[in-house]
């Protein structure tokens, strides 16, 4: 198994509805788009018809942020039904969201909390996992988040906690680089021994972004910057290991006109190709 | 071991905030204290996180709520920032508004909207002070809501896009005027406001900072549509008119005799027929150019219906 069996679309980008109108305007050379599914899933209007449009001349991924797959809450049948119609109408070819939990007690915490490593969440997302495969039928990946925090490591490090799930409920992992990097800054470890240490064949999709220091210094995964020169490096040795696999810039707030975004893809574009061609030579070897 | 306990502990210390020592055993007597629940190893590992790093969640919560409410109820945002000012002597910090607000009416829901309820509600119920101050601002955030509601609702089988080009009218005769239907969009809302905020709200967006001095008590009937390239807009109108349309069942094809009628009883009887006519097209093309319905060919007998053409 390589990329998990998915196709390898080149580098995307985040398609963003301040976007638009340049896009169908322009419509600038990117190979494929994501969607924050639940930016998109039941609308209308003129942001409806614009979507339409540039479905029609570009592959569109879809990516969501409520899953909430690690709480205890009930799973929300409801919205896995709604995703799922949103799923076949935009015919993405997977879907994935993150290893995390943003609901829980019934009360939304619109961020991406991380969960404690232990055996008993293992067994609780695993299960959870086949519920949502079984729903959404197509494959779906896992994003690793990036943590400001260690809710509990005793019982395995958080690279056995990643490895474990997707092994146990065949489920491919969206491997976010930059989440890697800077979660390895938080706690010191080395970001690419972290990912040779992942089940890497799985990886479908790979998400690159960067972010501005907010003023005190602190770093803050903000999606708000060209992804900057050490996440590239990082990218560059991850291509190395597992070969050419669909790419995606987030770039969320601040956010730079089209253009600007076209080159943060050409950059990964470039990186792939490269890989590409020194992979086919291997094969060929 | 119990999973439930520690992510109910981590909500409860993110969302509350509440003030945690620097020093690690303190915190591990202050969350046992405050998590019966938690084993003494969950205690323990929770201790560890120093609160600062849970305090990087409560900010990019609050601070997302924050942008949310900025960005879909910018009016309602910069009035409540003015009248906050007069009843506390204060800067408004819509960041601990937001925190505020989501510890008296959590968010339950991934849906959007239900946010904006929350804040329709909290500036009604909650804010006493700030609502004797500026009494329409619960009513301006819910027309808010109302607008960010049509802007995003799901196309219904027949968009005003679909429907006669309300120009077209200019060129027919009353008979064939009156030989047309109109629909009721599935999007279009209806609301009876106590004061004129929707005059208030087009200077307001004109150019994003256009406050006013004073905001009458003037009832207003107001429905808000989505024109033929699929924008929010929202109207006053007549009370009959009003009456008429907003019991209206949405996308069902009526004839336009009717809404003639209504507009007909709703003018001075010293209008001559002309003029009654001329008043009825601007209306109707007003009502179409907004959205609030849209225009059709009269179905024939035995025809399919336009409508989802």
């Amino acid at each position: 198994m390589k990329n998990f069996n998915l196709p390898v679309l080149g580098a995307g980008a985040g398609l963003r509805h301040e976007h638009l109108d340049e896009i169908v305007q322009k419509w600038p050379a990117f190979k494929w788009f994501e969607v924050i599914a639940e930016d998109w899933m039941g609308i209308g209007g003129a942001i409806k018809s614009s979507f339409d449009r540039i479905r029609e001349r570009y592959q569109i991924i879809s990516h969501g942020v409520c899953l909430s797959i690690g709480s205890t809450d009930p799973l929300n049948i409801g919205y896995l039904k709604n995703l799922r119609k949103f799923l076949d109408e935009i015919k993405t070819p997977w879907t994935s969201d993150h290893l995390c939990f943003t609901m829980v007690d019934h009360t939304n915490l619109v961020d991406l909390i991380p969960l404690p490593f232990t055996s008993e969440a293992v067994k609780h997302i695993v299960e959870r996992i086949k519920v949502v495969q079984n729903e959404l039928e197509r494959p779906f990946l896992l994003e690793n988040v990036t943590r400001y925090i260690t809710v509990s490591d005793r019982e395995m490090p958080e690279s056995e906690f990643i490895s474990r799930i997707l092994e146990e409920a065949d489920c491919g992992l969206l491997l976010d680089v930059t989440n890697v990097h800077l979660n390895s800054k938080f706690h010191e470890y080395d970001a690419f021994e972290f990912i040779k240490s992942l089940p890497y064949r799985r990886v479908g999709q790979i998400h690159l972004a960067g972010w501005i220091p907010e003023e005190n210094g602190e770093i803050i995964d903000s999606h708000d910057a060209p992804v900057p020169p050490e996440v590239w490096a990082l990218f560059e040795r991850t291509l190395e290991l597992i070969g050419p696999t669909s790419v995606l810039i987030e770039w969320d707030s601040h956010l730079p006109d089209v253009e600007r975004l076209l080159q943060e893809t050409h950059i990964a574009n470039r990186l792939l190709s490269k890989y590409s061609e020194s992979q086919s030579s291997l094969e060929a070897a | 071991m119990s999973l439930s306990s520690v992510l109910s502990a981590m909500r409860q210390i993110i969302l509350d905030a509440p003030a945690l020592s620097a020093d690690q055993s303190e915190r591990l007597a202050a969350f046992k204290n405050l998590f019966p629940e938690l084993t003494s190893e969950e205690a323990e590992d929770l201790s560890k996180v120093p609160p600062a790093k849970f305090g990087i969640y409560t900010t990019s919560i609050f601070a997302g709520e924050r942008n949310l409410l900025q960005n879909n109820f910018p009016m309602t945002v910069a009035l409540l920032k003015e009248a906050w000012k007069r009843c506390f002597g204060e800067e408004l910090s819509l960041f601990k508004f937001a925190k505020e607000m989501h510890r008296v009416k959590p968010w339950t829901s991934t849906a959007s909207t239900l946010l904006g309820r929350n804040f329709v509600e909290y500036l009604r119920d909650y804010l006493p002070q700030v609502l004797q101050d500026s009494p329409f601002l619960a009513e301006l955030a819910e027309l808010e809501l109302f607008i960010r509601k049509v802007r995003k609702q799901r196309n219904g089988a027949f968009e005003a896009c679909n429907g006669l080009a309300p120009e077209n009218l200019a060129e027919m005769t009353v008979e064939m005027v009156m030989e047309l239907e109109f629909i009721v969009p599935k999007c279009a809302l209806f609301k009876q406001l106590g004061y004129d905020l929707i005059s208030i709200r087009h200077e307001f967006m004109k150019d994003g900072s256009a406050l006013p001095d004073h905001v009458p008590a003037t009832p207003t009937a107001a429905a808000v549509g989505r024109n033929r390239e699929g924008h929010p807009r929202c109207i006053a109108l007549s009370q009959e008119i009003y009456s008429y349309l907003s019991v209206r069942e949405k996308e069902k094809q009526q004839p336009i005799e009717e809404l003639a009628e209504v507009y007909v009883g709703s003018q001075p009887p010293s209008l001559s027929e002309e003029e009654l006519f001329s008043g009825f097209i601007a209306e109707v093309v007003r009502l179409a150019h907004n959205g609030v319905i849209a225009l059709l060919e009269k179905k024939e007998v035995g025809q399919p219906s336009s409508h989802g053409s």
